[in-house]
């Protein structure tokens, strides 16, 4: 028979009572701070488990914050944009009552209009969002558009200055939004057409693909003019300066006739134009010709008794850049001539080529915004003086310009649209996913409180049970029948 | 004749066991105790007459009640049970070091990796700079503070070992004079039961601390260690702990040569402490740190801040001697052979240039390393000697960094034509390769009907053929694909001119940045000695957050964000995961432990039942039995009283 004594009914009671406190410390603690487990030990597994989603909802809450950061100058930039959008359709409206304004001498107030528009979009374009250049792709820090007026090249130009690549904010491991945009994909143009050249020196487009953008004002330099042995007609001393006509042997002629026999008077004339009368005493006449070609030239030692024509031989130089870098004539199909100022490159045909001059370029649907803007003043200004039928056309090509700047604009819109939508989906699901993460941990790391309670009055009854069967235990004394 | 000795004995008997009794009752609740019962025998009989008569009762022993397999039961039980606890309570404190709270290891690396992901946003703020470097400097000090905390339970651990060991010798001792005067006692036909019961609560206290086992022999006990099965009898036995410089234990026979290996009890839970869990959970918490440093050193050596290329930069892992090679000089991270690239910038041109140094740190010493750097233009580097510190330091104009950004414009040596070629952009491609290209025709860039440039990479793989003449826009980006473009500006080429450039995705292979810690994240190797540099404390705004010196590029920030899932630790597990890994691990063990703990402890309890079953005193039932006693003896009185009165009649009569 197993014996019970008083001892052991007393170890027994505090042993049970110690495991049950010790329940009921771990229910206090549930019930007083909410949760499940005070550490790790308490269920390792759950603890695991709660780990990993802790560290996912973290990542999600990362997320969600760098979705909301790029989110933010997304929203700043499309509005800018849409507004940039709005000034260039007013540019458009503009071009398309150039015509009609210029005719009736209106046309001070739309270049005032298109000044001011171009002062909101240079300013739309340069845009700052907390401290950083939104349209500077990577190089946030630098100021994107500048337009230089640099008098060597006659016409202000836009640069681009930002870095060419997008400035990044990665959303996710697989995912990567841009928080600053390459201002050159927005703003500047990505095609090329012909390059046209409005002028009458003979230069027409090279076979190349030029790199220069807008326009150019492209000069032909007339360097030296050399005679035909025989005639004895030599250069004038203005000559290299003012002499207009430039070509190989034979582009030009000087018909000379010496009417006094003795080559001491006569007359010349220029590619057939105006006869001039010369005698053996001057040293800078001046030819012209029908197109208003001119050379000076020395006719003190005409052959006595010459008459006859005398090819003339004219070399030039190429420039863009205002005569910083000049490239020698050599009338071939496919000259290159760099801009030193822009590193750019047109590609010239300088075969026929045959008067000095200046040949305004325009490289068809590559102006960017701005520049289509000041080439739309310019030609409201109508600065090249031209012709109303080119002044049309170019106001055609404006308007081309504008609705090409507007398409532009319009895709950057939609891409950057696209990709709010795309972060507003991804902030929904994030959102989601989140509240089902938050469920899962707080069904993990939480009490059950209702749980906790009952417990807690399982354990204070047990207690209670402990205690009154060692009271019924230790009532049963022999001495209490003992007289 | 009537004898009043047969009253006297059951008088004396009863008194006797009265006697016991009240020992007994007096002991109910004394801890170790077992009740005691005289043996009451009846005395010799005498012959009388023609009759054996009896001559009374006498009592020929108290005994002990006590099971010897419950007792020897009980004494492993607490030998396992002081195991487990103390095993739970060193598990306790590596578990309170590890347990995710606010301000915990696990809240200081999402913190962060949160400020890093606020930092990439907006990599230039200088207040979110700062915050990282405060979350980084708070990550490293609960590196400091768990490494701390580790150290000191050893340390802790160790003291109470020596405690433990000082103290279990004095209760060997007494044991062992407890024995031999329990020897001698039942020599000489003794039962010393206060003896006995003093021996098994000494016997029971020592197991708490080693596993030892009391034998009934003869005379006395031997005792065993169980998982030795080393016994000692009579003579004097002591232990003493021996202490490795690796902060290990090991414990032998004082002035002997055994080794002791407890299989339980509080010492053998200290030894597997001291030479297991502590240094295991040391070495996780420590391959962490390392892996931390490693990785985000070798991520900032290898960007650019947002001031650009550096042009002066010392190390501050230093070397044992600069005449050493690197692998034996004393730097706490291994380094491999490879090529270590420098882009050195001019900042007149604002032309990057592309370098590399082979370095073999087998063979390579710091001043070698010194000497392979200045051989690159515009670049010099200095050891010295009394701080074994390398300094690199660029010429003036000139600045460089370990970014491996593509070289500004191709090498030319091998191009006849005089048409620029240039690169932009930044490699994002996962290994370093090289892009070949060769030009298939000769012509003017933009113009020539024909101009093509054939690109391969270094193994010879053709990656594509790209026009040059006419449609190419002279000056316009080519994308090459993963992050690399190249523009070719206008000019000639000619048919074979060659170039090529190296496209770099990890700039240090060799690991020298981060071994000698040149512009590191992190100062220190582990754990213990983990910080922030120094000098992005000072100046948080040279956190290296690009790959480029865009302003608002963040590329850096990225990879360093990358980590996060990194599988960085043992490559199998990013840090976070190794770091619930070993949380995990110690809360099993302390659960295990608890488990266990309760389990024995329930035991314990069954045991102690048991004994008290057997050996407890029950006051009821020795009141009982003390009535018994007393109705005997009051019997006796009456014995002696009949006899006294009868003899009384009798002299009566005579007189």
């Amino acid at each position: 028979m197993f014996r019970i004594t008083p001892y052991s009914a007393a170890q027994t009671t505090i042993y049970h009572n110690r495991n049950q406190m010790a329940r009921l410390g771990k229910l206090q603690f549930q019930a007083s701070s909410g949760l499940q487990y005070s550490k790790p030990s308490e269920s390792p597994i759950q603890h695991n488990k709660i780990g990993s989603l802790s560290r996912t909802l973290d990542n999600l809450q990362s997320q969600r914050a760098r979705i909301s950061n790029v989110q933010q100058p997304l929203n700043n930039s499309v509005t800018n944009l849409i507004e940039a959008k709005d000034l260039i359709s007013r540019a458009r409206q503009i071009a398309q009552q150039a015509p009609q304004a210029i005719a009736e001498g209106s046309q001070n107030a739309l270049a005032d209009e298109i000044d001011s528009i171009l002062s909101r979009f240079q300013s739309i374009a340069n845009t700052e969002y907390q401290g950083q250049y939104m349209y500077a792709g990577a190089a946030s820090d630098t100021t994107p558009f500048r337009i230089i007026d640099d008098p060597r090249l006659g016409i202000p130009s836009v640069q681009y200055e930002g870095s060419l690549q997008d400035a990044e904010a990665v959303i996710s491991n697989s995912i990567s939004i841009q928080s600053a945009f390459s201002g050159s994909r927005i703003f500047m143009s990505q095609n090329r057409g012909a390059t046209q050249f409005f002028g009458s020196t003979g230069a027409v487009a090279g076979t190349g693909t030029d790199s220069e953008i807008g326009r150019a004002n492209l000069q032909i330099l007339h360097k030296l003019t050399t005679y035909a042995a025989g005639s004895g007609v030599a250069a004038g001393t203005d000559s290299v300066g003012g002499d207009s006509v430039i070509g190989m042997a034979g582009t030009h002629t000087l018909t000379i006739t010496d009417s006094s026999g003795t080559g001491v008077s006569g007359e010349v004339s220029l590619n057939g134009g105006p006869s001039v009368l010369w005698d053996n005493t001057q040293t800078n006449l001046q030819v012209k010709g029908n197109h208003g070609e001119v050379v000076y030239v020395d006719t003190t030692a005409i052959t006595a008794g010459f008459s006859g024509v005398v090819d003339i031989e004219a070399s030039g130089a190429l420039t863009l850049d205002g005569g910083t870098t000049e490239i020698p004539i050599d009338f071939s199909t496919n000259q290159v001539v760099e801009n030193s100022l822009s590193g750019n490159v047109v590609h010239i045909d300088s075969s026929s080529i045959k008067y000095a001059g200046t040949e305004s370029l325009e490289f068809e649907q590559t102006a960017d915004a701005m520049t289509a803007l000041l080439e739309l003043k310019d030609d409201l200004l109508n600065k090249r003086e031209l012709e109303t039928g080119e002044l049309n056309k170019a106001f055609s090509r404006r308007l081309g310009d504008l609705e090409r700047i507007s398409d532009q604009l319009l895709d950057a819109v939609g891409q950057q649209s696209v990709a709010l939508q795309q972060l507003d989906q991804m902030a929904v699901q994030n959102e989601n996913h989140q509240m089902d993460l938050n469920v899962r941990l707080s069904e993990l790391e939480s009490a059950d409180l209702a749980k906790v309670i009952v417990e807690m009055q399982s354990v204070q009854t047990t207690m209670q049970f402990n205690y009154a069967a060692l009271s019924i235990v230790q009532s049963n004394n022999l001495l209490d029948f003992l007289g | 004749m009537l004898n009043f000795n047969v009253g006297l004995s059951a008088l004396r008997s009863n008194q006797m066991a009265m006697d016991v009794i009240g020992n007994n009752i007096a002991n109910a609740n004394t801890p170790g105790y077992h009740r005691q019962a005289v043996q009451q025998v009846q005395a010799a009989p005498v012959y009388d007459g023609n009759f054996w008569k009896g001559t009374g009762v006498e009592v020929s022993r108290i005994n002990q009640i006590a099971s010897a397999t419950i007792e020897m039961a009980l004494t492993a039980n607490i030998a396992d049970a002081g195991n487990i606890r103390q095993s739970l309570q060193i598990a306790n404190q590596i578990e309170s070091s590890l347990t995710p709270s606010t301000g915990s290891i696990h809240a200081r690396f999402q913190e962060f990796f949160d400020e890093l992901n606020s930092l990439q946003v907006d990599p230039q703020s200088s207040s979110q700079q700062r915050m990282v470097i405060s979350t980084s400097g708070s990550l490293a000090k609960e590196f400091n503070t768990i490494s701390n905390e580790l150290s000191q339970l050893k340390s802790t651990t160790r003291q109470e070992v020596e405690l433990q060991v000082a103290q279990v010798n004095q209760q060997l001792e007494a044991l062992t004079e407890l024995n031999q005067q329990i020897a001698r006692a039942q020599a000489l036909g003794q039962n010393p039961n206060s003896l006995l019961d003093r021996h098994q609560q000494l016997v029971n206290q020592i197991a708490e601390t080693i596993d030892i086992q009391a034998i009934p022999q003869g005379n006395g006990f031997t005792y065993q260690f169980a998982q030795n099965r080393i016994s000692i009898s009579q003579s004097s036995f002591a232990i003493e702990a021996s202490f490795e410089a690796n902060g290990t234990v090991q414990f032998k026979e004082k002035n002997g040569q055994a080794v002791l290996d407890f299989g339980g009890g509080r010492l053998a839970a200290m030894q597997h402490a001291l030479n297991d869990v502590i240094p295991k959970y040391e070495q996780q918490i420590s391959e962490l740190a390392t892996a931390l440093i490693q990785s985000v050193d070798h991520i900032q050596a290898t960007g650019v801040n947002q001031f650009g290329p550096l042009t002066s930069l010392t190390s501050h892992r230093t070397v044992n001697d600069t005449t050493t090679p690197l692998s034996e000089a004393g730097l706490p991270f291994d380094m491999q052979s490879g090529e270590l690239h420098v882009t050195v910038y001019d900042a007149t041109t604002q032309q990057r240039t592309q370098h590399s140094v082979v370095i073999d740190p087998d063979v390579d010493n710091l001043q070698e390393v010194a000497k392979k750097i200045s051989q690159i233009s515009n670049l010099q580097a200095v050891t010295d000697p009394n701080t074994q510190q390398i300094t690199i330091f660029s010429s003036p104009g000139f600045g460089f960094d370990f970014s491996g950004q593509l070289p500004s414009q191709a090498d030319r040596s091998l191009i006849t034509g005089d048409a620029g070629i240039e690169f932009q952009g930044s490699f994002t491609g996962p290994e370093n390769k090289t892009l070949n290209f060769v030009l298939l025709d000769s012509g003017q860039v933009g113009s020539a009907a024909d101009l093509r440039v054939r690109v391969t990479d270094q193994a010879g793989s053709h990656l594509g053929d790209y026009q040059l003449g006419q449609g190419y826009e002279p000056g316009s980006m080519i994308d090459l694909g993963e992050g690399i473009q190249i523009s070719i500006q206008s000019g000639t080429l000619n048919t074979g001119d060659s170039f090529s450039v190296n496209a770099i995705a990890n700039s240090d292979p060799t690991g020298m940045l981060v071994g000698l810690g040149l512009n590191t994240f992190f100062e220190g190797s582990g754990a213990a000695d983990i910080r922030v540099s120094n000098v992005l404390e000072d100046q948080p705004a040279l956190i290296s957050s690009g790959r480029s010196q865009d302003a608002g590029d963040g590329g850096n920030l990225t990879r360093l964000l990358d980590l996060r899932q990194a599988e960085l630790v043992n490559g199998e597990r990013s840090m976070e995961e190794a770091l619930d890994r070993t949380t995990t691990a110690i809360a099993i063990e302390v659960n295990s432990l608890n488990g266990l703990e309760f389990d024995l402890s329930s035991y314990q309890n069954t045991l102690v039942r048991e004994r008290q079953a057997i050996s407890g005193v029950d006051p009821n039932e020795e009141m009982v039995e003390m009535l018994k006693y007393q109705r005997s003896f009051q019997a006796a009185v009456r014995i002696i009283s009949t006899i006294d009165e009868t003899l009384s009649e009798l002299m009566n009569m005579i007189r």
